[in-house]
């Protein structure tokens, strides 16, 4: 339970930090999903019956307060989550090279299913330059940043449970 | 054969002489080479020196910590005061531009027969390909979904979904959003869409219409939610295809979003009646 609570403790902070924070600073205008290498840390780092239920949650949040059609958050961490699942069955994840690679493939997982419900919407044929460049943009972002951020969340996680055993043996 | 007395007062006179002639002779050659004298100032300087020069390195350490302790604490106390007066004329500042934005909001409301509801940008849509915001007024504010969005500068979007607190505005850039407009000269119709990454195009504009870069374009009004003569953007781009009936006009929007702070949302579209002249 404590886990789950810390689970959306940091999706409360990061979904708050990416809707006011990165908005006003020109350079993270272009910056990826930070959802989504968490989505990749339950996926990599925690348990299914741990990480299953928070993606619902993310995915059900982040519908909530995006202008995206009523499902493609859940759809994109679902997938992002299996994926991820699937991976690591392959793939030692334990080191910063594959992390990055693994991230910045989640990332643009994520790019290309919510450019193809825009292609859906607008009934384009080809791939705008913007699109491109946007989603060009944010893998490199992730190659970079991504990892980092899955041992923030990995060191985190430890403190808490540290402090929460600690706490509960006192 | 002589008294004491007598002693006395011939010693005391040789004295005086012996020191009259002995000063006498002295005082022609006043700073010896050599002699008794300079031993002791050889002796005794070395001393002098040490205590000199360390109680006035006590003293200047003493009146120099001193110094610097109050010079320290004047130096705190006057950064602090910068501090204060800086993160003043920051306050200052900002409720000077917020009174400008909020007078230009007001007198656009009075002068737009546009009654709304002035609420705050909370936030932005967490996507890059969706372009959404969130404002701090909701149904308990009278706030619904359709309701329209504007800035004195123009047209911000429309209210696509509302809690009791909040609600969600989809902006005219967004590619679900349209919205019927005039080009405000020519009269020639057309339907402004969102277009990524941030501006807008306005579809279906017949041909024949002689359109000109720099022209205002409006809301028609004709889809009943936003009102009629709101301004929306600027023509920044006429292309004219060798084929087709229609002409695609790139439009960018008086509105910036990326700044966006404060919008007043209509709650009902006003009815614009007609009069009899």
């Amino acid at each position: 339970m404590m886990t789950l609570f810390f689970h959306i403790f940091i999706c409360i902070i990061l979904i708050i930090f990416q809707t006011t924070v990165f908005p006003g600073i020109r350079i993270f205008n272009e910056f990826y999903d930070l959802l989504a290498p968490f989505v990749i840390y339950l996926g990599v780092f925690r348990p299914t019956r741990e990480g299953f239920p928070m993606v619902l949650i993310l995915g059900f949040t982040m519908d909530g307060i995006s202008g995206s059609p009523l499902g493609l958050y859940i759809t994109t961490y679902f997938w992002l989550f299996i994926g991820v699942q699937w991976v690591i069955q392959f793939l030692h994840v334990g080191n910063f090279l594959i992390l990055s690679i693994v991230v910045a493939c989640g990332i643009a997982l994520e790019s290309i299913i919510h450019f193809s419900i825009i292609a859906i919407q607008t009934s384009i044929s080809e791939i705008p330059h913007f699109a491109i460049i946007t989603g060009v943009r944010q893998i490199l972002w992730a190659v970079f940043t991504g990892p980092l951020l899955l041992y923030l969340f990995l060191f985190l996680q430890k403190k808490m449970s540290a402090w929460y055993g600690g706490f509960l043996s006192d | 054969m002589f008294s004491k007395r007598m002693v006395l007062i011939i010693g005391v006179i040789v004295l005086v002489a012996v020191n009259m002639i002995w000063l006498s002779v002295h005082s022609k050659r006043p700073y010896p080479s050599s002699g008794p004298d300079r031993n002791a100032l050889t002796f005794i300087s070395p001393f002098q020196e040490a205590v000199t020069l360390t109680s006035r390195f006590l003293k200047g350490v003493w009146f120099h910590y001193f110094d610097l302790v109050s010079t320290g604490m004047e130096n705190d106390r006057l950064l602090k005061e910068l501090e204060m007066s800086l993160e003043t004329i920051n306050r200052l500042e900002e409720e000077r531009l917020a009174n400008i934005r909020l007078r230009n909001l007001l007198e656009f409301q009075e002068n737009a027969d546009a009654h709304g509801i002035a609420a705050e940008v909370i936030g932005k849509d967490p996507s890059p390909w969706f372009k959404t915001i969130i404002i701090n007024k909701g149904r308990k504010d009278n706030i619904g979904k359709g309701m329209p969005v504007v800035v004195p500068q123009g047209i911000v979007g429309q209210v696509i979904d509302a809690t009791a607190g909040y609600a969600k505005v989809l902006l005219v850039i967004d590619q679900n959003s349209a919205v019927d407009a005039l080009v405000q000269n020519t009269r020639a119709r057309g339907i402004i869409k969102g277009e990524p990454p941030g501006g807008c195009i306005l579809q279906y504009v017949l041909r024949r219409h002689d359109l000109m870069v720099g022209e205002t374009v409006i809301a028609s009004g004709l889809d009943g939610v936003f009102p009629k003569g709101l301004r929306i953007g600027r023509i920044s781009e006429i292309v004219k295809q060798n084929a087709g009936i229609f002409q695609e006009v790139v439009i960018r929007p008086y509105v910036d979003f990326e700044k966006l702070e404060e919008v007043l949302v209509i709650p009902v579209p006003p009815k614009h009646e007609f009069t009899n002249p």
